[in-house]
This record gives C-alpha cells, sequence and structure tokens, in this order.
C-alpha cells in the first residue's frame, strides 16, 4: 500500500493499476466531485449522475493501467464519465418522464446569479438550454467548460475527429450565446 | 483552460455551480468499494484500424478480423503485461505433454498439447517448430488437426497462422512452395502485432492441397518448416437459407465472417442500426476511445455451433472458458472511416434485435 498523503497524481494511478485499494480511494475522493458534475451536465439528473460516475470508476478499477499518461488521469475518468452518461441517458431515454418548462419553474432553479463567476447566466435559462440540447452537445459542453478538455481531447474521447468536435462544439456555443442572455 | 473568452469562463462557472446545487455528498471509500467488487458480464472486443476506408477494404477487414475472433486470437486485445519491446526468450511448456498430430509432413511434426508458448494463452492450439528449432520460431494453428491447414484463395477464407518468434525481432517473410517442386511460389509479409512482441498473427492462403514447404525469415533468422495443406473446405450454408432485412452487407459476406475456425453457421440475421443502440441491447463494456454511439454498424447473429473461445480473454483479462454457442453476435462498424471494432458474444438465450432501430439518415 501506498501512503496518499500528497502523493502525485501519476504515482497514485500506477500504484491503482497495480491493486492499491487506497491509492484507487484516494482517486475517488480527488476526482470524484468533477465527475459528478460533468455527469449531471449531460443527465441533467442527480441520480443518473452518480450511476454514470459509479459505472466510471468501476472501469477505471480494471483498466486503470490503460492510461497512457498518468499524470492527467483526470481527462481519462471525464471521458470515461461522459460516455456513461451518454448511454445512460439513451438507455432511459424512454423512460423518462417529460416536465414541462413551468413544472421545472415550479421546483425552484437555483439562482446562478450568487456565483459571481457565473454572473449573468440564469440558471432558469441553463436547465432550459442544456434540456433542449442533444446528450452528445451536452457531452461536449460539460467536457470542454467542466472537464476543461482541449477539443482534441474531446473529439478522442467523443469518437469525432478533431474539426468535427471543434465545429460542433462552436455551434453548440453560437446557440449557447444566443439563448443564455445576461440577466 | 484553454483560451476561453468571458462568455465562455462565465458558462464554465455556472455549470459547475447548477451541478453543485443538484448534487448530494458522497463518501468515496464506499464509492471505491463498490466499484473494485464490481463485476460486468464479459464482452470480447477486438479493435482493428483498417489502413483503406474503401468499402471493399472495409468488407475484407471484417472477414480478416472475424477470422481472428472466430480462431480465438483473443490474445491481440489481452491487456500486454511485458515490459520491453522486444521477443521474449523461450518459455518452457507448461502443463501436460505435447502429443503428436496429423497436420505435418516433410521434415515437420505437428503436435497438440501445450507448446512453448502455452502462458500466452495458446495451450489449445496444435503448433509446430520451425528448424532449425535455434531459429525460436513456432506456429501457431486455429483449426483442428488432421486440416490446420486447407486450399484456399484469396477471395475466400483462409487459415489462421499466429507465428510467435522468440529470437529475432523484425518483419516476418513467408515463401511457401509446394514439397519437391518450384512452383507455384506463394509469398507474403507480416508485421509484428503491437502486443505481445514477437507475434505475427497472419491468414495463409494457399491454392492447393498437398505438402508445402514454408521458408521463414525475420531479419538475419532463417527457418523452414512443412505443412499438410488438405482440400478446399466445403461451400458454407447457402444464403437463400437466411433471413435478410434491408443492409448494406451481402448475404455472402456475412457467411464468410460467421463461417470460420469450425463455427457451423446455419443461419446469418444482420441488421444494419447504430453502435448506441446495440449498447442498449447487450449492455456492454465502455471504453473511451471507440466509435460514436451514432456510428452505422452491422449487428449480424449468427445461429449454428460454435465451440468457443480457446484464447478469449474478458476486458480483464480474465481467460474465458470454452462455452458450446448456438447464436453469437458480431458487430462491425459499417461506414465510418479510421477506428473500427468488433464486438463479439455468446447471444444464446437471447432474443434477437429485430427492434434495433435503423441509422438516421
Amino acid at each position: 500500500m501506498v501512503h496518499t498523503m500528497a502523493i502525485q497524481g501519476g504515482d497514485l494511478v500506477r500504484a491503482a493499476a497495480m491493486g492499491d485499494e487506497a491509492a484507487f480511494t484516494e482517486l475517488v475522493a480527488r476526482h470524484h466531485r468533477d465527475l459528478l458534475r460533468v455527469a449531471f451536465v449531460i443527465c441533467r439528473d442527480a441520480a443518473l449522475a452518480e450511476d454514470a460516475a459509479q459505472a466510471t470508476w468501476a472501469i477505471a478499477w480494471r483498466r486503470i493501467g490503460e492510461v497512457k499518461d498518468a499524470d492527467h488521469v483526470r481527462n481519462w475518468l471525464a471521458a470515461v464519465t461522459a460516455n456513461e452518461a451518454r448511454r445512460i441517458v439513451r438507455s432511459r431515454r424512454g423512460r423518462i418522464r417529460e416536465i414541462s418548462v413551468a413544472d421545472i419553474e415550479l421546483e425552484g432553479v437555483p439562482d446562478l446569479r450568487s456565483d459571481p463567476l457565473a454572473a449573468g447566466i440564469v440558471g432558469a435559462d441553463l436547465r432550459r438550454v442544456l434540456a433542449a440540447l442533444d446528450p452528445t452537445d451536452r457531452a461536449l459542453i460539460a467536457l470542454r467548460y467542466v472537464a476543461e478538455l482541449s477539443s482534441d481531447e474531446i473529439g478522442r474521447a467523443l469518437g469525432m475527429s478533431p474539426s468535427g468536435a471543434r465545429g460542433r462544439l462552436s455551434r453548440v456555443l453560437l446557440r449557447l450565446r444566443g439563448d443564455l442572455r445576461d440577466a | 483552460m484553454h483560451d476561453l473568452d468571458p462568455f465562455e469562463r462565465r458558462l464554465g462557472a455556472a455549470l459547475r455551480a447548477e451541478a453543485d446545487q443538484g448534487l448530494r455528498g458522497y463518501d468515496p471509500a464506499a464509492i471505491a468499494r463498490a466499484a473494485i467488487t464490481s463485476r460486468q458480464r464479459p464482452v470480447v472486443r477486438v479493435p482493428w484500424r483498417p489502413s483503406n476506408p474503401t468499402m471493399a477494404m472495409r468488407l475484407a477487414a471484417v472477414a480478416v478480423v472475424a477470422a481472428l475472433v472466430a480462431g480465438g486470437a483473443f490474445y491481440l486485445a489481452r491487456p500486454d503485461n511485458s515490459t520491453t519491446g522486444g521477443p521474449s526468450p523461450t518459455p518452457a511448456p507448461t502443463g501436460g505433454t505435447p502429443v503428436p498430430v496429423a497436420g505435418g509432413c516433410g521434415g515437420t511434426q505437428v503436435f497438440a498439447g501445450p507448446g512453448p508458448d502455452a502462458n500466452l494463452g495458446l495451450s489449445d492450439n496444435p503448433w509446430a517448430a520451425a528448424t532449425p528449432t535455434s531459429a525460436g520460431i513456432v506456429a501457431y494453428f486455429w483449426f483442428p488437426p488432421p486440416d490446420v491447414l486447407f486450399a484456399t484463395d484469396l477471395s475466400g477464407d483462409s487459415p489462421k497462422v499466429l507465428w510467435v518468434s522468440h529470437a529475432q525481432a523484425g518483419e516476418l517473410s513467408v515463401s511457401a512452395h509446394p514439397l519437391g517442386a518450384s512452383a507455384p511460389v506463394v509469398r507474403s509479409t507480416f508485421g509484428a502485432a503491437t502486443s505481445p512482441p514477437g507475434n505475427y498473427p497472419s491468414l495463409v492462403a494457399l491454392p492447393s492441397p498437398g505438402c508445402w514447404h514454408f521458408d521463414l525469415s525475420i531479419g538475419a533468422t532463417r527457418a523452414a518448416m512443412d505443412l499438410l495443406v488438405a482440400s478446399a473446405r466445403p461451400p458454407v450454408a447457402a444464403c437463400s437459407d437466411g433471413t435478410w432485412l434491408a443492409t448494406a452487407i451481402s448475404c455472402d459476406t456475412a457467411y464468410r465472417i460467421g463461417d470460420q475456425a469450425g463455427a457451423r453457421v446455419d443461419r446469418a440475421r444482420v441488421w444494419l442500426t447504430t453502435l448506441g443502440a446495440v449498447k442498449e441491447s447487450m449492455h456492454p463494456l465502455q471504453q473511451v476511445i471507440e466509435p460514436a454511439d451514432s456510428a452505422v454498424v452491422w449487428a449480424i447473429v449468427y445461429d449454428g455451433f460454435w465451440r468457443c473461445c480457446a484464447n478469449a480473454f474478458d476486458a480483464s483479462g480474465n481467460r474465458i472458458p470454452l462455452v458450446d454457442q448456438a447464436s453469437w453476435l458480431v458487430v462491425a462498424e459499417a461506414a465510418q472511416t479510421g477506428t473500427g471494432f468488433v464486438y463479439l458474444q455468446d447471444w444464446t438465450g437471447k432474443p434477437v434485435p429485430y427492434l434495433l432501430p435503423p441509422p438516421d439518415r
């Protein structure tokens, strides 16, 4: 077992790949929040996001030895999460209850204006716009603006060419710019 | 962050804030424990990268990959535990004693039972060592004796041979001619597999039955062996026996993919669908680098008999025991260029995916 305090991410990955459960648990502690965020943007549901993140760790435990750049394992995990989230959304598509925009408003919408970094983006608008996007488009947004992957990395993660990922991301962003008007 | 403008930075912050407000707390130790103890059904996946993206070549690539799959060349998909780039020293046989079987001729004896590379998952494959044995080249066959090789041509099925070199790295050149005759000569070259090192998967297409002499060379290493080539295999079942829906793949091609390595194909059914639809149907393992869910694929369900898979490994590297299958599924990318893949799964007892949606075109 390795001592996980203050250990570098790459060393944790290599230890986890050798079966070190403590190192694997430390990876979970470091990255699970980010994976939940990526999954939530795509799934639009907290329970499904938790499923996607959990599935990611199940895959990671078996395949983390295949990560080529151990120092950037977060990107690999985010990519796996995005694909798991897309799979879950598609598999549940027929069973998800449709909720009208009016219902969403009644359920209560986070007031993002309280976050100074998000100033100008209204939570209700964000939820409405994200809900209208294709899961793959949401995966593009999540990987770019939550996980902060490059277009090339996003393309590899989602099975697109780099130029294809850039083009599709650009189109989605253009739509978001129009729909997310400043409050 | 990659050159984001103010709107993009605000968007990122808004997405994270919204997610944080919708998510609950968690226990990392519990999540890790659940991941470590989780298990999924094994699915064999064989990636391939066709060098030429034309449809004809892709058809050929599918056939070759299916041959590798059906022949049990799953070691190609198995995690590589080696630490060096060159061939490993010849290991000693493990477990059991090899016994002579038919398949060789001239100066070569074919054996059944664990050979020098049994530890690579090849203990069930008939094998023969090239002479001189100091050359360190061993051939492993995927068809049972006595017909480890059979006559064929480039348009039909070809038997698979895995050449393993223990002494020399580099391209493998094979020159074959009937023993005692100078013609015809069939020449082929095979590159080493990415892993394990020193492995050369090949399909051997020889035009006529009889005893054939093989001259092998890898770099400065020279060796030879003599192998018996059986008569051509009988044709597969008539396509009219199958049930066919609208698809881009021909009946003949579907049969050719499935009719490998001792599999008896009674019927093949094929659907043009999407990878996402297949995933939802079969719940396969997921990996990062693969075509998008929208990728158009052939989903082919074969009915018949196939004792699979002597050298199959699941995605975790665990060996899959031999299973008698009455129905199995192969999924192959249909039209996209670049990376392709094959799913292979025992489909016995499962409903055929009649309702897989067609691609959205």
